[in-house]
């Protein structure tokens, strides 16, 4: 009964703060030769001005629910305007929607969603987010809004970089990464961008977020590195310089082969060493293979070694909390030591951040019903605190992919193309406020098909 | 219709504005017909279906028409900012009056005096036929959604998000003032002015008892509730935000607790529901294009069908119940005519 995605108007959201350039880019989007019919409705009062064009000026009016529900929270300016617009006949080819500086986006992100109306006729194509290089900072830590517009964001414009040095654009990036490692982020001088960057997303692509980061759906892990060695029996000493840290965690253990099978065997392991309680080794102790994690003690200058004793010759892999390279450590037998193979682990982050995301990639396929209790309990329980949600599954018994997006508790979810000859997997992203990772990777586990 | 008792109508006339029609009215004596398409004109026929003439409306699209009590005169307001009133004898705009916001979403004349009430986001302003601006009053708490005027009375209500206002055209205050916290798209007075019901984005109807100032809620509609209707003997009220018309008895202990009558024919979303002013059938118009005519005492079926090209907008009924107009998105406006009996 409800129209296809292909009738639906595409709707792109543009957020940022006053002045990181959204009516520049605007100016953009409507001079820019591009063929489309653009409506654009305003909420903060810019200089946007075209004649064929259609700008209607909006006061920001967020309506809450009677049930207190924030995930209905919506917009009535726009379901009214939006509702008037798409009544003409002179049909828009896109619409953009222009937030104040400070606004959540959340309820505008909802309108999509919530409202039966807007659903019907529109579609959520995208939220860009504009970002003044040179002025987020004041913001970032303290102001939700920002961190919200950047969490929410399909698409991240760091605008204005001529007025900033590059290694602190790159400094910047990686902040907001860390926030949204789902959003496709550009670096731009005056809002200079081509369209189809920020028009026609098409709601959410999961495969172009994994082209922008291909380890944000991978685990994080509490070591940066770990590697195989060919031990033989008798004392070897791990050799450290001086490093940037008065400390550092480790653990040896056996594995069954020195490849890369047998070290990815013992990363479980070794995660779960890492959460039991530290031995506190000297330079000069001896440490033992096992599934104990000690601290290496790092405070003296100059050359430490610590003694690692193997009793049965074999593959061993030690991982480490940061990368060797840090402290120009060595494994030393007879002489240095290379790893058989060795791997660098992606960093689990001191989240100071509050706002942060959980990326999952697994095979196998999922129990529908499983899947939507728990999404069900899930939403109940955290909505408020997850901002957005996207993702690519497997459902047993169904030869399509499944795609969906949300925002807070709201889906909009449908089988997509065939799966085909493509392998089958999950990929999912929660952004969100006070995630846990454990949590949730435990919970979206149990509802795969056992 | 075979059936003796029931009312036999016929397709009377139809004309075609060739553009999506969002508001349709008769002129209270029943001799014109106005329908305001997006885009802004005005089209005018009289009772017949012969068109009349076309007012210019407004730049960027009309939103709201309102016929004065005698019938001469049709307020209009629109996106261009401005209330506009026009005499309909001589087709030309009589004044202009300044919304206050860019968008004037209500115009609404009084049924008994020569007042005319105007929403412009949250500016709600009091005028007459003169153009002259009576009273402007102070901001309401948000963009005004519905202006409806108690039928013979000088009170009028309002609604906002979250304060459904009455007042009186004499005064400057509200003489009532609901809070409730939603947002609230359309109001329905009973005729018998004791209930005052209200349609919301929430998917709910809320529903006051006016002197008690008792309220109760009906949730569970499958979409936000723009559809609302009460009958002329105030008793029962006719809902849409669904696919089935629902009947709430708003007689005796009240509709609290009880199960709606249920009008179920139409296969989309209701876009209308229209009761007559003084008779007992309902007209019913849903997103599909198919329009119903019921005896909502007998459920089980509608009496008759139409099926209007696009989704219907608009139903209205002229004020003695005669002719029923309908009109769609895609600009057909269709009149039925009641068959007189033999």
């Amino acid at each position: 009964m409800s129209a296809s995605s292909a009738d639906r108007v595409p709707v792109t959201v543009l957020t940022g703060f006053l002045g990181s350039g959204k009516t520049t880019l605007l100016n953009r989007i409507l001079t820019e030769n591009h063929g489309k019919r653009i409506a654009v409705i305003e909420n903060e009062f810019g200089e946007v001005g075209v004649d064929n064009e259609l700008i209607v000026n909006a006061e920001e009016e967020i309506f809450e629910m009677n049930n207190g529900c924030i995930c209905c929270t919506v917009r009535g300016d726009l379901i009214r305007i939006l509702g008037n617009l798409m009544k003409r006949r002179d049909r828009f080819d896109h619409i953009m929607i222009e937030t104040t500086g400070l606004a959540d986006p959340a309820p505008v992100a909802q309108t999509f969603f919530v409202d039966d109306e807007m659903k019907q006729r529109l579609a959520l194509d995208g939220i860009v987010t504009l970002v003044d290089t040179k002025h987020i900072w004041q913001h970032i830590d303290d102001s939700d809004e920002a961190k919200e517009q950047v969490a929410f964001a399909d698409v991240i414009l760091l605008n204005k970089i001529d007025l900033v040095a590059p290694p602190d654009v790159d400094k910047l990036e990686a902040r907001i990464r860390e926030m949204n490692p789902a959003a496709k982020i550009y670096r731009t001088h005056d809002a200079v961008v081509d369209m189809d960057k920020i028009l026609g997303l098409g709601g959410f692509n999961l495969d172009r977020a994994l082209q922008v980061d291909p380890m944000f759906l991978e685990p994080e892990y509490p070591f940066e590195w770990g590697g195989v060695y060919d031990l033989g029996t008798g004392v070897h000493d791990f050799v450290m310089q001086d490093g940037p840290d008065p400390a550092m965690n480790l653990v040896v253990m056996p594995v069954p082969g020195s490849d890369y099978a047998g070290l990815e065997s013992a990363q479980l392991d070794a995660v779960l060493s890492f959460s039991s309680d530290e031995k506190v080794a000297a330079p000069g102790d001896t440490i033992l293979p096992g599934h104990d994690l000690y601290q290496l003690r790092l405070e003296e200058t100059g050359e430490k070694r610590f003694r690692i004793t193997i009793e049965t010759a074999g593959a061993y892999a030690l991982f480490t909390e940061h990368h060797p390279e840090e402290f120009g450590a060595v494994l030393h037998g007879s002489g240095a030591l290379q790893p058989a193979v060795s791997k660098a682990y992606k960093p689990d982050h001191e989240h100071d951040e509050q706002v942060s995301s959980v990326g999952l990639s697994v095979p196998g396929d999922l129990d529908q019903k499983k899947l939507n209790n728990w999404l069900r309990e899930l939403l109940m329980e955290k909505g408020p605190d997850i901002f957005r949600m996207k993702g690519v599954l497997s459902i047993a018994k169904d030869s399509r992919r499944f795609v969906f997006q949300g925002v807070h508790m709201l889906f909009d979810g449908r089988p997509d193309r065939e799966w085909g000859a493509e392998p089958r997997h999950n990929s999912f992203i929660f952004i969100g406020r006070n995630l846990d990772r454990a949590a949730l990777t435990e919970g979206f586990l149990q509802c795969l098909v056992k | 219709m075979t059936k003796a008792k029931a009312p036999a109508f016929t397709q009377s006339w139809e004309a075609h504005l060739g553009d999506h029609v969002v508001k349709l009215a008769w002129s209270p004596n029943g001799r014109m017909l106005a329908a305001a398409a997006v885009a802004g004109p005005i089209a005018l026929f009289d009772a017949k279906g012969l068109f009349l003439h076309e007012l210019p409306g407004h730049n960027m699209g009309t939103l709201a028409v309102s016929w004065s009590a005698d019938s001469r005169l049709l307020a209009s307001g629109g996106q261009d900012g401005v209330a506009r009133i026009w005499n309909v004898e001589t087709f030309g705009e009589r004044c202009q009056l300044q919304g206050g916001a860019q968008w004037v979403e209500q115009v609404a004349y009084s049924p008994r005096e020569d007042y005319l009430a105007t929403g412009a986001g949250r500016h709600l302003k009091l005028w007459n036929s003169a153009g002259q601006l009576l009273r402007t009053y102070p901001p309401r708490p948000s963009t005004i959604t519905d202006i409806v005027w108690q039928p013979g009375q000088l009170f009028f209500s309002t609604a906002a998000y979250g304060q459904l206002a009455t007042f009186h055209a004499e005064q400057a205050a509200p003489v009532r003032i609901f809070e409730w916290k939603g947002s609230i798209l359309v109001i329905a007075v009973s005729p018998d002015g004791n209930f005052i019901a209200t349609g919301n984005q929430d998917a709910s109807v809320h529903f006051w008892y006016r002197k008690s100032g008792k309220d109760l809620e009906m949730s569970g509609y499958p979409a936000k509730v723009r559809e609302l209707s009460w009958d002329s003997g105030s008793r029962y009220l006719a809902t849409g935000g669904s696919a089935i018309v629902c009947v709430w008895d708003c007689g005796g202990k009240g509709p609290a607790g009880t199960r709606p009558g249920q009008l179920d024919a139409h296969d989309r979303l209701l876009s209308a529901v229209a009761f007559q002013n003084k008779g007992g059938l309902l007209a019913s118009g849903c997103l599909g294009g198919d329009l119903f005519l019921w005896n909502p005492r007998k459920p089980s079926a509608p009496l008759r069908g139409a099926r209007l090209e696009g989704g219907i907008t608009q139903i209205r009924w002229a004020s003695d119940d005669s002719q029923l107009a309908a009109a769609s998105e895609n600009g057909t406006v269709r009149v039925f005519q009641r068959m007189e009996k033999d």
